[in-house]
């Protein structure tokens, strides 16, 4: 016991001095006039200076860029609150200049140092500088800190693109707005050909009667009532065409099956020229609550594509059904036409802005805003399949908003 | 999690030991600015964590410089110091401080001389050894605060509201101590010891 007590008993071969010497870390000993009385090998080593060579002096002769008057602040706090005082690397960086050539550490020139000024003897008035190398530390945070702030760059990037690209979202959605106030301009102007002419050989009649004076009043009565009733529906059409633009802003009930004739009414002029067969089968009394315009701009849109394929169709029973199923929640809308259908290769695509079959016709936003709308407006979905020479579209809807 | 509740003499006795700390602290503070400083009479309130949120509310009004430094022993936690930015530039312009490194330094060293003198004779008197961790500052938005996970392991926390009136200058600071629960008991066993010495 004794003996192991002798072994373990190590103050007679200098410890205290070795430890100094061996320790990872930069030790001095000051006094409160910054004169050195140690200088570890640890120092010696990183400095390249002989601790014989600067006992006794000044340290802030040996490293004139320290500055004298905070580490004499510091030195004399820790002397008077008997209590350590610190200088931390992320704020002072370092104390004894010590040039890196490092890779790994790369972001700085200087070893990175946290320094401790521990009192050590206050009588004699001498503190403990213990240096410790935190480069790699800083050099970890310097790097973080650079991520962290490439981080903060992508983001804002990515917050002015995604603001970019609502605003050219919206300037889509009021071009597609006139493309289809065009479109329906074109359907007005077909449907008003025919009543034009019919009011233009009524008053050609009664000129040319009354130049064989052959008018009668019954004649002039007749021609006036049927002139009435082709003016009242010339502006039901524009009536027609006004509240179909009006954006609108609340939601309203909707009848299924006024809403489809409300769509064919638009579209019924190009229709019977092209001979096609239009069925609707609904039950009569369907109502959802939803966002009437929005909703037709989408079933004319479809509709007139069915009625665009039909175009160059040479088929003979041409004809678009439309039907309905709903449960409690949802309804259905299924129209589909057999108009030879969509290509498999471009059947992925119809939804894609700027995609368009119709070459110098089509703007490419029909289906896109389509289903715009659908999904984001009427909190709908859209879906489109094609198979035995026929197109069918599937909207699902919820049947109050 | 129980949490433990000084009581009324225990608070007392406590804001007397603070008190004492803190007249040692006026001293060195005036050194360390070298110029005549008086620290006015500490505002020392013991609160929970989570009213301590409640401060830091007050607080998102201006804008603030935060430290903190932990200290280790049988009474263990750690300091949070808050100056304003306005405090903040007068030490700077005092101390002819140039960069903003300097100035971080500058608060670094007024954190450590608060908290280790008020620390350290709190130890002294409690009859115990504390060692200090190096100050730190800590570039937290106070909004998210409340989202530092540490603050969470506090349970009491020791708040020392002063005003450090220097020539024409004012820098106003706020220290926080922040304690666990175990600190929290065994400062009670001892401040009870200190109040039956005084029976």
């Amino acid at each position: 016991m004794a003996q192991n007590k002798a072994q373990c008993n190590l103050k007679s071969t200098n410890i205290d001095t070795k430890i100094v010497s061996a320790i990872d870390n930069g030790v001095i000993v000051l006094d409160s006039e910054l004169t050195i009385h140690l200088y570890n090998k640890w120092l010696e080593i990183y400095t390249h200076l002989k601790e014989e060579d600067v006992l006794g002096k000044k340290l802030t002769d040996i490293f004139p860029e320290i500055k004298e008057k905070t580490l004499k602040r510091k030195v004399k706090t820790a002397l008077e609150l008997n209590t350590p005082t610190f200088y931390t690397a992320t704020t002072s960086h370092y104390l004894i200049p010590i040039k890196l050539n490092q890779i790994k550490n790369s972001f700085f020139s200087h070893m990175q140092q946290d320094v401790s000024i521990i009192p050590f003897d206050q009588e004699k008035k001498l503190v403990t500088l213990i240096l410790t190398d935190q480069t790699n530390m800083a050099n970890t945070n310097a790097i973080l800190n650079a991520h962290v702030q490439k981080i903060k760059e992508l983001n804002d990037q990515l917050l002015r693109e995604k603001e970019i690209t609502e605003m050219q979202h919206n300037q889509l959605l009021s071009s597609s707005r006139s493309a289809a106030m065009g479109e329906m301009l074109s359907m007005i102007a077909h449907q008003w050909r025919q009543p034009l002419s019919l009011i233009t050989t009524l008053l050609a009649n009664i000129k040319i009667k009354k130049e064989l004076q052959t008018l009668h009043s019954q004649d002039i009565d007749h021609s006036f009532e049927k002139i009435d009733t082709t003016v009242a529906y010339l502006s039901e059409t524009i009536n027609d065409f006004r509240d179909y633009f009006k954006p609108n802003k609340i939601k309203s009930k909707i009848n299924i099956s006024e809403l489809f004739n409300k769509s064919i009414f638009f579209l019924k002029d190009e229709m019977n020229q092209l001979n096609i067969k239009f069925h609707i089968q609904t039950d009569e009394d369907i109502e959802i609550t939803t966002y009437k315009n929005e909703l037709l701009q989408c079933l004319i849109n479809i509709i007139k594509n069915s009625l665009d394929a039909f175009e160059n169709s040479k088929k003979k029973k041409k004809q678009i059904i439309v039907e309905t199923q709903y449960d409690n929640d949802y309804i259905i809308i299924i129209i589909q036409d057999n108009a030879g259908g969509i290509n498999n290769n471009i059947i992925q695509k119809v939804f894609d802005p700027y995609f368009s079959t119709k070459s110098k016709n089509g703007t490419g936003l029909g289906l896109y805003m389509c289903r715009v709308i659908l999904h984001e407006h009427l909190k709908g979905e859209i879906n489109l399949s094609s198979k035995n020479n026929g197109t069918k579209v599937a909207i699902k809807l919820p049947k109050k908003i | 999690m129980q949490t433990l509740k000084l009581t009324e003499d225990e608070e007392d006795v406590l804001q007397e030991l603070m008190n004492i700390a803190y007249g040692r602290a006026t001293a060195v503070v005036a050194d360390m600015l070298e110029a005549f400083a008086s620290l006015s009479i500490p505002n020392i309130t013991i609160v929970t964590t989570k009213e301590l949120f409640k401060t830091f509310e007050v607080l998102k009004n201006a804008s603030y410089f935060f430290s903190t430094q932990t200290f280790s022993g049988e009474f263990n936690g750690e300091s949070a110091f808050f100056i304003n930015e306005e405090s903040a530039k007068n030490l700077a312009s005092h101390l002819e401080l140039e960069s903003q490194d300097d100035l971080d330094d500058a608060i670094l060293e007024l954190t450590n001389v608060l908290t280790s003198s008020l620390i350290t004779k709190l130890a002294q008197e409690l009859e115990t050894d504390v060692n200090f961790s190096l100050p730190n500052i800590l570039k937290i938005p106070l909004e998210e605060m409340e989202d530092v996970a540490t603050f969470q392991m506090y349970s009491q926390v020791i708040v020392i509201d002063t005003d450090l009136n220097f020539k024409d200058q004012k820098i106003n600071g706020k220290i926080f101590i922040l304690t666990k629960d175990e600190s929290i008991s065994w400062l009670k066993t001892k401040l009870n010891a200190i109040l039956n010495q005084l029976i």
